[in-house]
């Protein structure tokens, strides 16, 4: 029989994915619980050292007694914060850590920025049983490029809620009046945080290019918050406001039948966040965020059935398919930077109109995707990932060593670096080329 | 700490604001440092198409005159300083300050100084309540003595009504603060405040630490309030910081110098909220007087000066030079019509 002890953070994560991706992850597990397998949660503070020095707090103490007491037959970390680093050393003063049964490590896009915290537990449990579970197959490729081997890795694509996303024609109807759209409209979304890597400058850039002589009334809505934490690593920072000044100049800029057709949601809860999805005709994301492992957003919509284009970078390639809507547009490292191929954007639309798509369309691609990727179906996903034997961790190679000490050299100096800042040419490119699937669907 | 570290920091009052000017510094040196770092996190810089800046930031002329206008979110004491330190004609643009400081404004500097003010979209009272209130401040007696403090958290608390504040969420931060730099926690009766929040706004209070706040994304729904009489900083960057993520403002009376501003133009800072621009006829009030060419202040000036040589004795200076502005303005009101209290 087994027995889980799942491992999380007890208060809500900073990032908003994070906080979707990780009650719908231990939903998935909870779902495994079984006469064969018991699940047992074990919640920490993310603030666990402080939290035992001043409050009545003794996490670690209860965690290695809990160890004792319950003795699993794997340990889950399903959280990115508090790292699985930070709790392991000091575990390892009340227990010892060869002592403990298989490991499994869910990571996130912030692997990279906790490559350092990554490095040192890699050198504390080489030769011990782990799984590292990573969140696409781009992110399988980063963190192949890290290890010794790659016998440890899995991928597992996080689960969407399909209580929350789902498509419904009733509601797409409905929200369409109450925003007037016609029935002859079409909508372009993007949803997501409004921050520097998540292009979405250009993505209204190239909408107003594609539109401004277009017979076709369209519409782009844009939903989400915007988000000034720049680029840190790379040496950009940006200031509070400026990412509203740098679109809301933008949108100035354009002429004003094309800037009366883009509109700025803000930050939507999930209820019209669904509804705005379902209201939609395509969903639009030219992301190359330097740590998009994953992507909730693109999830989401494709949940609802949305045809989707997206960048061929990081976690958003996995999305592809034949079986739901799903376009990737070419993306190119070269040494001045990322090149998109932009006309892609044109090409998809062009086939949109050429589709015809209905209700049962949509309804089809939903469904077909949920079956994918829905809580229920990811339970399964886990059962097999878990089921398979563990294997000996061979440990990180110098690659995660040598980046991790760029990376925190640069995260620190704020200047901007010619490592990092995206090149064929540099370190950047030893790193992301994985994020690149080359896929042409 | 060394003698001469504490020196650094006695001199960052009046000193560290005038020669960030007379300097005409290229960059932002170790005492700016300290003067931004203890009004963290207010003082954190801000983007915004009115070239919003803090003076004593370590800005040079050059970088000024490049703008074809500043918004400046300093508050009365660098403002004083800097226009009894400068002279108008050495700027080519025309500089914005807070709207409620008009009065600070030398008649030499009058053709030069526009007005600015923060305006959300969403504006709360009793009769339109939010779910949330975030409340911010700083919790120390040279920025806010306790009877301010306390005027300013009532003025909320009647704003949005003491009975309805049992069903809105109630979170406070105040940041940690440096005892070391302006005195000890005695002087600045902490237990005064910590009355004053507890008794208007209740005792199921959140209180995050800065590290959660600044991810958080939404404050929808939710009205930010800040007790800030505006001495040292006037826009501060938590307010930008919560109305770009959905806060709106408490209704506010209108001030009966109102009349005299006349509305120019505004410009957007994010979805949720805007400055808008004024000027100011300065024809319906009296003449300027300068806090700084008083007697007095000269007077005390020297004593300080003289006291400098004897390190302890100065701890009090920024919070005399903060009072000195205080009770020049309580007694030297620019016009019998003004309602500004600082």
């Amino acid at each position: 029989m087994k027995r889980l002890l799942i491992i999380r953070s007890s208060r809500q994560s900073f990032w908003g994915s994070c906080r979707v991706i990780s009650p719908n992850l231990q939903n998935s597990y909870q779902l495994l619980a079984s006469p064969e397998c018991e699940i047992k949660f074990f919640d920490i503070s993310d603030l666990f050292l402080k939290d035992d020095a001043l409050k009545d707090g003794n996490y670690i103490t209860d965690l290695a007694q809990t160890l004792r007491d319950y003795n699993p037959t794997e340990i889950i970390f399903t959280d990115h914060r508090p790292h699985p680093y930070e709790i392991l050393i000091f575990l390892s003063m009340h227990y010892p850590l060869k002592d403990l049964p298989p490991l499994v490590f869910h990571l996130y896009g912030d692997f990279t920025f906790f490559a350092q915290s990554w490095a040192l537990i890699g050198e504390k449990l080489k030769g011990h049983k782990i799984k590292l579970i990573v969140a696409s197959e781009s992110q399988y490729k980063l963190v192949k490029n890290f290890s010794n081997s790659e016998v440890n890795i899995e991928t597992f694509i996080f689960p969407v809620d399909e209580k929350d996303y789902y498509y419904d024609h009733d509601e797409r109807l409905e929200t369409r009046r109450q925003f007037q759209i016609r029935d002859y409209e079409q909508v372009i979304l993007y949803s997501g945080r409004i921050s520097l890597q998540k292009n979405v400058d250009i993505l209204i850039s190239e909408y107003a290019e594609i539109f401004k002589n277009s017979v076709f009334p369209t519409k782009l809505w844009i939903v989400g918050a915007f988000d000034d934490h720049g680029a840190n690593f790379q040496g950009v920072v940006n200031y509070e406001g400026f990412m509203y000044a740098k679109i809301h100049q933008l949108l100035e800029s354009l002429p004003k039948e094309i800037a009366s057709s883009i509109r700025l949601w803000g930050l939507q809860p999930k209820e019209t966040l669904r509804k705005l999805k379902n209201a939609a005709d395509m969903f639009m994301s030219l992301s190359l965020y330097h740590d998009e492992d994953f992507g909730m957003s693109p999830a989401e919509a494709l949940s609802c059935g949305l045809p989707t284009l997206l960048t061929d970078w990081g976690g958003y390639s996995s999305f592809t398919s034949k079986r739901w809507f799903c376009n990737l547009i070419p993306v190119e490292l070269t040494k001045y930077g990322h090149q998109l191929k932009v006309s892609k954007m044109q090409e998809f639309f062009e086939m949109f109109n050429l589709a015809f798509i209905n209700q049962h369309d949509r309804t089809k691609w939903s469904q077909e995707f949920l079956k994918e990727f829905s809580i229920r179906s990811s339970s399964q996903k886990l059962k097999a990932i878990l089921d398979k034997d563990y294997l000996e961790f061979q440990g990180f190679n110098w690659n995660l060593a040598y980046y991790s000490n760029v990376y925190w050299t640069l995260l620190h100096g704020r200047q901007l670096s010619i490592h990092l800042n995206p090149s064929s040419d540099n370190f950047y490119a030893q790193i992301y080329q994985h994020y690149i699937s080359g896929k042409n669907i | 700490m060394s003698n001469n570290e504490k020196k650094e920091i006695i001199q960052w009052g009046y000193e560290l604001i005038k020669n960030a000017y007379l300097n005409k510094v290229q960059e932002p040196d170790l005492q700016d440092e300290l003067y931004l770092n203890y009004l963290f996190p207010f003082s954190k810089e801000i983007y915004s198409l009115g070239h919003s800046v803090l003076l004593f930031g370590g800005h040079s002329f050059k970088t000024f005159n490049q703008k074809p206008f500043i918004t400046v979110r300093d508050g009365i004491i660098p403002l004083t300083i800097f226009f009894g330190e400068m002279r108008p004609d050495e700027f080519k643009l025309d500089i914005y300050i807070p709207k409620d400081l008009w009065f600070i404004v030398p008649d030499e500097w009058r053709g030069k100084v526009r007005f600015y003010e923060i305006k959300s979209d969403e504006i709360y009272s009793a009769h339109k309540l939010p779910e949330k209130i975030f409340v911010s401040g700083i919790l120390n007696s040279t920025l806010a003595d306790p009877d301010q403090f306390e005027a300013s958290i009532k003025r909320l608390a009647d704003g949005i009504g003491k009975e309805n504040l049992k069903n809105i969420e109630v979170i406070a931060y105040f940041p940690d603060k440096r005892n070391d730099l302006w005195g000890s926690w005695e002087e600045e009766n902490v237990l005064s405040y910590s009355s004053a929040i507890f008794r208007h706004l209740g005792l199921e209070l959140k209180t995050p630490r800065w590290g959660d706040l600044k991810n958080e994304m939404n404050f929808r729904n939710c009205l930010y309030h800040e007790v800030n009489s505006g001495l040292f900083i006037k826009d501060s960057y938590l307010s930008h910081f919560a109305l770009s993520r959905g806060a709106g403002l408490l209704a506010e009376e209108p001030k009966p110098e109102e009349d005299n501003f006349n509305f120019l133009f505004e410009l957007r800072n994010s979805l949720y909220h805007k400055y808008n621009f004024y000027e100011f006829d300065y024809s319906k009030v009296e003449k300027f007087s300068d806090p700084l060419k008083s007697n007095q202040f000269t007077y005390f000036k020297r004593l300080i000066e003289f006291q400098n040589k004897d390190v302890r004795l100065n701890f009090e200076w920024e919070k005399w030079y903060a009072s000195y502005i205080k009770r020049f303005y309580k007694n030297n009101k620019p016009t019998s019509r003004s309602s500004f209290n600082i």
